[in-house]
């Protein structure tokens, strides 16, 4: 299938023929071992910085911090800000830990700058110096994680005038007893373009079980200065409730398939009531769930688009049903 | 099976499979454009600059091998994995070549825009790099430390901001 057909004059510009000792790459990193000083005429410094950019977007940031030490072309790709896109700062999730805030900072604006796209700050970089530069200089930088689940008292934010402000996705680590408000007061301004948020309770780490509840951020705060907000995630956020959901349920537009109907059922046994109405319900994600171990008495499934063979199988499985709301579905018959 | 002849840049014509072929963008592009379906003895060879005969022979008897593969995924570095990755038996000893050949195939699976080669010979050099110190790495790379002793020591100090945990 591969035979040349002829030979033609080799004009062996690339490299000249000649016995080339045949080198293990893959397995074991066999050819570290060898000195191959001997054969390599292209070297990986003949490779274009496109593609020699393309091994390194391969290698985490500890691993680029080591390689810009080899040489000056390396050190060089090293720093290129294509490979500090997302940059991870706390060191107990595998990021990297910084430990000079000062030379930390001034990367912000040469290695990280434009090209950043999100960052995840453990609570002691969470400063104003550095979250005002990452509003200069980091004009494309769309999600952030703040995270306060090991703070002991939230920094002084008086002086802050500048937050990143095109963030579409922001998570925020709460901890149980730090009042967030001293820092949101001053950035809800720029959080109109924010779709999803995430804020991430203390409810793994909790460990006495009496401890009083605080509502540590305002969640009706928040929603009045995000008008874009689509996608709400509270896990194990503890002093949420009802009228949590309600205000957030408020004008949303649910994006929601119902993938994650058969985890929500299995985790929350209790659930009693699902409104589902103008969900993009998918058949198979509601044939999934096991219904019969399940304590739904009431489901709203009003402007759906679920199958009617996908009905009949649902509807037969639950158990104690007692109200049904099928407003506007198509399939729907006796 | 209808084949293609192709001309590399070391002025060596080789035939391919056409249907191993179209798993090069490149070449899918080319084939139809020209509208070449089957090999014709009249037919001149397509030329490809940029790629030596024995990159060529390498990289499609990768594709003849992945055939069925379903297409990589969208290329997304942001969810790239870092950890060093298991390739399959077949790709290991595939990639068992010298690092000259190794690029040299880097370099065609680029220029013939076979992503899912790419994707595997990027990651095996990237994997050959990891956790080496640097020294180590000049070694195995046959690379020269252009630095000067204060540039080396500037270096040094500019990578101090993050500390290894």
């Amino acid at each position: 299938m591969l035979a040349p057909v002829s030979g033609g004059q080799r004009r062996s510009s690339l490299r000249p023929s000649g016995s080339r000792r045949n080198l293990a790459l893959a397995a074991n990193n066999g050819f570290l071992a060898e000195d191959s000083s001997a054969m390599s005429n292209f070297n990986f410094n003949d490779l274009p910085s496109k593609l020699a950019l393309r091994v390194f977007s391969y290698l985490s940031h500890k691993d680029l911090c080591l390689i810009c030490q080899v040489c000056s072309r390396w050190r060089e790709l090293a720093y290129d800000t294509r490979l500090w896109k997302n940059v991870r700062l706390r060191p107990e999730y595998g990021g990297l830990s910084v430990s000079n805030v000062n030379q930390f900072i001034e990367l912000i604006g040469c290695r990280f700058s434009t090209g950043l796209r999100s960052i995840e700050l453990p609570c002691e970089l969470i400063i104003v110096p550095v979250l005002e530069e990452l509003a200069r200089q980091c004009v494309n930088l769309r999600c952030m994680t703040l995270d306060f689940s090991k703070a002991m008292q939230l920094h002084d934010y008086t002086d802050l005038v500048d937050f990143p402000a095109n963030l579409e996705n922001l998570c925020v680590c709460l901890s149980d007893v730090i009042f967030m408000e001293g820092l949101m007061r001053k950035i809800y301004h720029c959080l109109s373009s924010v779709q999803v948020l995430h804020l991430i309770g203390t409810f793994e780490q909790s460990t006495e079980e009496e401890e009083e509840i605080y509502e540590v951020i305002n969640l009706s705060k928040i929603k009045s200065h995000t008008p874009n907000l689509r996608v709400v995630n509270l896990y194990g956020v503890m002093f949420v409730d009802d009228t949590h959901v309600e205000l957030l349920s408020y004008n949303c537009v649910i994006w929601m398939t119902g993938a994650s109907l058969k985890v929500l059922l299995e985790k929350c046994k209790k659930i009693k009531t699902l409104l589902l109405h103008h969900c993009d319900l998918k058949d198979e994600h509601m044939m999934a769930v096991d219904w019969a171990a399940t304590h739904v008495t009431e489901l709203d499934i009003t402007s759906t688009e679920l199958s009617s063979a996908c009905l009949d199988n649902v509807l037969g499985r639950i158990v104690s049903f007692q109200y049904l709301a099928v407003g506007y579905c198509d399939f729907f018959t006796d | 099976m209808p084949g293609i002849k192709l001309l590399t840049v070391d002025n060596e014509i080789v035939e391919v499979d056409a249907d191993t072929a179209k798993q090069s963008l490149l070449l899918r592009s080319m084939l139809h454009d020209l509208g070449v379906t089957e090999i014709d003895d009249d037919e001149e060879a397509i030329s490809l600059p940029h790629v030596t005969a024995a990159a060529l022979r390498k990289a499609m008897a990768w594709c003849a091998h992945h055939k069925d593969d379903p297409p990589p995924p969208e290329d997304d570095e942001n969810a790239r994995d870092l950890q060093p990755q298991q390739l399959s038996s077949w790709d290991a000893e595939f990639l068992r070549m010298d690092q000259s050949a190794l690029f040299e195939l880097i370099q065609a699976a680029n220029y013939l825009d076979i992503r899912g080669l790419l994707d595997t010979a990027c990651k095996a050099v990237a994997d050959a790099i990891r956790g080496r110190s640097p020294e180590e790495i000049r070694k195995a790379f046959n690379i020269r430390c252009d630095f000067t002793p204060q540039e080396e020591e500037q270096v040094r100090r500019e990578t101090e901001w993050c500390e290894e945990k």
